[in-house]
This record gives C-alpha cells, structure tokens and sequence, in this order.
C-alpha cells in the first residue's frame, strides 16, 4: 500500500482517514457553525478555494497525490464515502449531520475532486485539434462537473447569507416587521412592508364518511350509500332543533342534509329500516361538528374540508418607493427588491375565518449562481440523454 | 372513470403484454410491435381517464404512481427491444408491470380526489412523471443485472452474452440516471417556489441524494477497465442501489427515522 500507482484501496483509506478526523474535530471543538460563514468571510473562503484547487491543478504533473486524485482510482471510492454518510442520515433522520465534521469533510473531498475534474475538462475544451463527438463528450462533462461543483459550493457557502424571515400580517394593519425563522425568532426591521386586503380559503366540496361509533376510526367498506340533499356552504345550528340555516356571517360552518341508504345483498335498500337522513357538518371554531347516527355501530360524518387555495390579497411598499398590488398564494410567490414572499401560514384556529396571514419572506444573494449551476447540470443531463442515445444506435 | 373500473383496461393490457412477451420470444416482430403497443394504449387510455375525472393528473397517491410505473416499464421494454431485439427484455417487463398491477388490484390503497395547494403546480407532472420512467428504466436494468448474476454460472455462455448485456445495462443506466438528474432538479426548482428553499434535507430528499450518488458510483465504476471482479461488484451494487430507490420511494413512509418529518408524505394521514 501507499507504492505508486495507487489504487482504490488509498482512496478507500483516505475516506476512512478523514471520517477518523471529522470524529476527533467533532469531539473537540464541536458542530461546524454554519452561520460564522455569513459574507465576506464565506466569498473569501471561495476564493480561496479555487486558488487552491486552481494551484493544485497546475501541479497535477509535479504531485503525484493530485494527478491521483483526477482519476476513477480516487473517484470510486470517495462516491461510496459520500453514499455511506448520507446513508447514515437517512436512516438515522440526524439533520445534525449536514453540521457534523465528518459528513462535511468528505463532501469537500468528494466536491475538491469534482472541481478539479471540471478545470481539466473546460480546459481539455480548448486543447488542440478534437474529434466533433469527442468534443461533445468533454462539453457533457464539463456541464456535469461544473455545474454540479456551483450548485452544491456556492449553496453551501451561500447558505449563511440567506434570510428567512417570518411576517404575520392582519387586515387593515400593515406590517413591516419580521421574525428571523433559523435564529431564535429574532424581530427585524425590513425594508419592505406588506398590508393584507383580505386572505382567503377554497375548499374542495365536502365529503362524507362512515366512522365507527365507539373508536371514531374511519369504516372502508360500510354497507351505507350516502346522497347529499342540500348543501349550506355557510350555515348556522338553528337554535333547539336538529336542522341548520343558511347563514353568512363570521364563524359560519358547512352542513348539508344526507340521505344515508343502507344496502341490502347489493340491492340499495328502500325500506324504512335502512334509510337514515339528517344533518351532518364539519363545524367551526364557534360551531361544533355534528354526526348523523346510523345504526349502533357507525355514524356519518363530515371530515374537515381539505384546502384547495389559501390566497392573500396584499400590497407591498418597499422603501425605494415602490408599490405593488399582488395575490400572494402557495407556489405562487411574490418577488420584489430581491425578496421573495410566500405565502405560510395563517390563523388556523380560526380557518377560514382567518383575517391573519403568515408569510415567509426569502432572500437569497447567491441564488442566481445555484440556478447557473442547476441549469447546467440540466443541460449535461439532456446531453447525457442524447449522446447515450447516439450510442445504442452505434451497437 | 374510477379506480372500480381499473381491472377492466388492466387485465386485457397485461394480456397483450403477455402476448407480446411471447411473439418475442418467437421472434415474430410485427406481432411483439402491436400486442406490447396496444396493450400501452389500454392502459394510457384508463390513465387519461382518471386523469379527465379526478380533474387532475393521477400522481399524488402511491397508487397512482404504481399506475405510471406499470405504464413506464413495457414501455422502456418497448424501446429497448426495438433498439436491441433482447428477445426476453419483454418478458421481464411485462412481469415487473403485473407485479404492480397486482398491486393495485389487490392492496388498493385510499385514493384521495384532491390536491394540496402545494401540488397545484405546472412542474408536479414533469418531476413525478420523469422520475416514474427512471424508475422503470433501473427496474428494467435491475432485472437484467439479476438475470446476469444468477446465469453466470453457466460459464460458456456467460463468456459470449455478458459484455453485450452489461452495455445494455449501462445504457438503460445513463438514460435513467438523465431522468433522475432531470426530476430532481426540476423537483428543486419547484420546491423553491412551493417552499422558499431549493433543497432542505427533508427524508425523500435524502434519499433521492443517496440514489443518485448510488447510480453515479455505477456510472463511474463502468468507465474503470472492466474485469470480471468489478462487473459482479457492478451488478450487487445496483442491486442495491435499486433497494435505496425502493426507499426512498416508498420505504420512508415506514421508516421510523422519517415519521412525521417528510413534507413528501402526501398519501399518509
């Protein structure tokens, strides 16, 4: 071992070397506090990378370990590393670990290899006479190496300047306050202000079930075939009675009369025994729920509706004088001076009541050169698709 | 159109598969051709149809992924014997797509008519449907890599066949791995305009990383001058490669590490 040419085993004992190291660095002075690497410290320390890597490359033909490192001996083995500790997290669930020496170490190593990787290949680009294909091949490579290295560096790096930030708004009282969501809540003036018009909830149509009466547990096959009569999207209880009203007010629930015929050796029964109608509604925050009793062992009942659209109407100022009127909705955020709302949250308690809207507000200075390389990666994933193509056509 | 009427269109286009598994065998192309592509359009028409009544595309429960799956494998099949004429390629995918077909006939899970404000996006059909066909395409390597390893003993022939067969392997392996590279990425870029973030660490994400780093080593170990010793380390190791895929698709909604962690949990309530 350790006699050139080196093979998988030295890579194999360099990944073992530096998760021994990542312990002992781990036991003595702790987690990686991501947060130290906020701008300019985390510039600097790109910087610095390339130079080092740009350094080491230049030597590659001087020192044997870096010419070793560029090759599938140094590669294979580093690839498992990196599989084993995200392994680990997997199946452990420790989100710990993305601050945990070890795990780190060996994606700077796995990350060092790949940049070096990407230098040689985009300067194999330019080198001497090439063949088309073989030229297509090195830009595949370039794309992959390159625009993986960006993305996983610069998100890395970048990851302590991003800001994000929760803001509750409520109607009419415009809001320009934020709470820090990774550190401790911590409140912040923002150069934005947002003022909530209105928030709003579609829901899908209500469904019914069939519970059990005593364990509340949902029944799959129930022998009961429910048909819904009427259905008040805003209704009240009426007052010493078993029926609802409509009703348009704060607190309004959703109740409908159903029918519920029980089904006899697959006929739908007609019989009195086997029809039951009544009210059901999933309630409110000022109303209860109710459940329409169908025989001693089930009832039915209406679950909660599930939310089709949680909406916010807004208008933001920003400090430069800016005023924007927007609908704010999940996956549907609001960009403006280089933040980005979404929509989070809003007064669950009170549901589609809610005069209460939560969003989140996200900066993030070194997006635009993780999506440079995300586009990249893509595009060496497309190119990948078609040159493995042209060869199933060549067999 | 609903899940009642799914053996319906399921079991006349897995008879068509079965048939056309079988006139490749006998190597009668034209019927392979028609059988297996009547077959897919049996069941891309059912797919359509819960598509047109549930008003949304049928990708959100595990059930419904299984419907692509199933979909996704005679069609990889399809390619691939038209590319290479394996003769058995077929067969191996038709049994893949009756497994989960099966499946879905016999352990229906709930099938839930709605969608989450979250899953209402213009990139949910690409990430999933991508991701779908990748995942047939490892089944399909998968397969071919068992078949090898338990065919090697018979030496004479393993000498002649293999070579052949393992480029086949890689090539199903490249195209899958673009597709993989292509949902997560697309799965990235949507999770920022969902979620604020392009890529949190959450439990499938984990192990959407440890699947890909798991096909790259495969990728990278194929480039290295084969031996006999690396071509069997190749094929265990996308065999387990594939079990990670099973993970990191299903496996984390059972996994206790995941519980209630997962935003990816759609199907669980």
């Amino acid at each position: 071992m350790w006699n050139k040419p080196w093979s998988f085993k030295e890579s194999a004992l360099i990944g073992g070397g530096l998760l021994v190291v990542g312990t002992l660095l781990q036991l003595t002075i702790g987690a990686i506090d991501w947060s130290l690497l906020s701008a300019p410290i985390n510039v600097i320390l790109l910087v610095t990378y390339l130079l080092v890597l740009g350094v080491f490359y230049a030597m590659r033909k001087h020192i044997y370990f870096i010419a070793w490192s560029m090759t599938l001996h140094a590669a294979i083995p580093a690839l498992l590393c990196g599989v084993a500790v995200t392994l680990l997290m997997g199946l452990t669930g420790w989100d710990e670990m993305l601050s945990a020496w070890p795990f780190v170490l060996i994606y700077i190593w796995l990350m060092s290899i790949v940049g070096l990787i990407a230098f040689d290949r985009i300067l194999r680009l330019f080198r001497g006479p090439q063949v088309a294909s073989s030229r297509l091949a090195t830009f595949t490579s370039v794309l992959n190496h390159a625009g993986l290295f960006m993305a996983m560096v610069c998100g890395t790096l970048g990851n302590a300047d991003m800001q994000r930030l929760h803001m509750t708004v409520k109607v009419g009282q415009p809001e320009w306050r934020a709470a820090d969501a990774d550190r401790q809540g911590l409140i912040q003036d923002l150069p934005i202000a947002i003022e909530l018009h209105s928030f709003t909830i579609d829901e899908y149509p209500p469904q019914y079930t069939i519970i059990d009466n005593e364990t509340g547990q949902v029944i799959q096959d129930a022998p009961w075939q429910i048909v819904q009569d009427t259905l008040f999207e805003y209704a009240a209880p009426r007052p010493e009675s078993d029926s609802y009203v409509e009703w348009r007010s704060m607190g309004a629930c959703t109740a409908s009369h159903i029918t519920a015929l029980r089904e006899v050796s697959g006929v739908t029964g007609g019989s009195e025994a086997s029809k039951v109608e009544g009210w059901v509604s999933c309630g409110s925050f000022m109303f209860p729920y109710r459940a329409l009793h169908l025989d001693e062992r089930c009832s039915a009942v209406m679950p909660e509706r599930e939310p089709k659209r949680y909406a916010s109407e807004v208008t933001v100022y920003s400090e430069g004088g800016e005023k924007v009127d927007a609908v704010i909705e999940v996956n549907h955020p609001l960009e403006i001076e280089g933040w980005k709302i979404y929509q989070l949250s809003y007064d669950e308690a009170l549901g589609r009541w809610s005069d209460t809207s939560v969003f989140e507000l996200v900066r993030d200075p070194w997006l635009p050169w993780v999506y440079t390389g995300i586009y990249m990666l893509l595009a060496g994933a497309l190119l990948t698709f078609f040159t493995s193509k042209k060869k199933i056509s060549q067999l | 159109m609903t899940w009642s009427h799914f053996p319906y269109f399921a079991l006349p286009a897995v008879l068509c598969w079965i048939a056309g598994a079988w006139f490749s065998i006998k190597e009668r192309k034209a019927q392979t051709f028609a059988m297996t592509a009547l077959g897919i359009l049996i069941f891309f028409a059912y797919i359509i149809g819960m598509w047109i009544s549930l008003d949304r595309p049928p990708l959100r429960t595990m059930g419904e992924t299984r419907l692509w799956y199933s979909f996704f494998m005679p069609v990889a099949g399809l390619i691939t014997w038209s590319r290479w004429r394996y003769r058995w390629i077929l067969s191996f995918s038709t049994l893949m797509a009756l497994v989960f077909v099966c499946i879905n006939l016999f352990k229906p899970e709930i099938h839930s008519t709605t969608l989450m404000p979250a899953l209402q996006s213009p990139w949910f059909a690409p990430h999933v449907i991508v991701y779908m066909f990748c995942y047939a395409l490892f089944g399909a390597a998968t397969c071919v890599a068992l078949f090898l390893l338990v065919k090697k003993h018979t030496p004479q022939e393993h000498k002649t066949s293999s070579p052949q067969t393992l480029d086949l392997i890689d090539n199903l392996i490249n195209v899958g791995l673009s597709f993989m590279t292509i949902g997560m990425l697309f799965g990235a870029l949507w999770a920022k305009e969902a979620w604020g973030t392009y890529w949190a660490w959450d439990p499938k994400e984990t192990w959407a990383a440890i699947t890909w780093l798991c096909y790259l080593v495969y990728v990278h170990a194929r480039l290295h001058r084969p031996t006999p010793a690396r071509n069997r380390f190749c094929l265990w190791f996308l065999i387990f490669s594939f079990a990670c895929l099973q993970m990191c698709w299903w496996g984390i909604n059972y996994l206790p590490a995941a519980q209630g962690k997962s935003v990816h949990t759609y199907n669980m309530k």
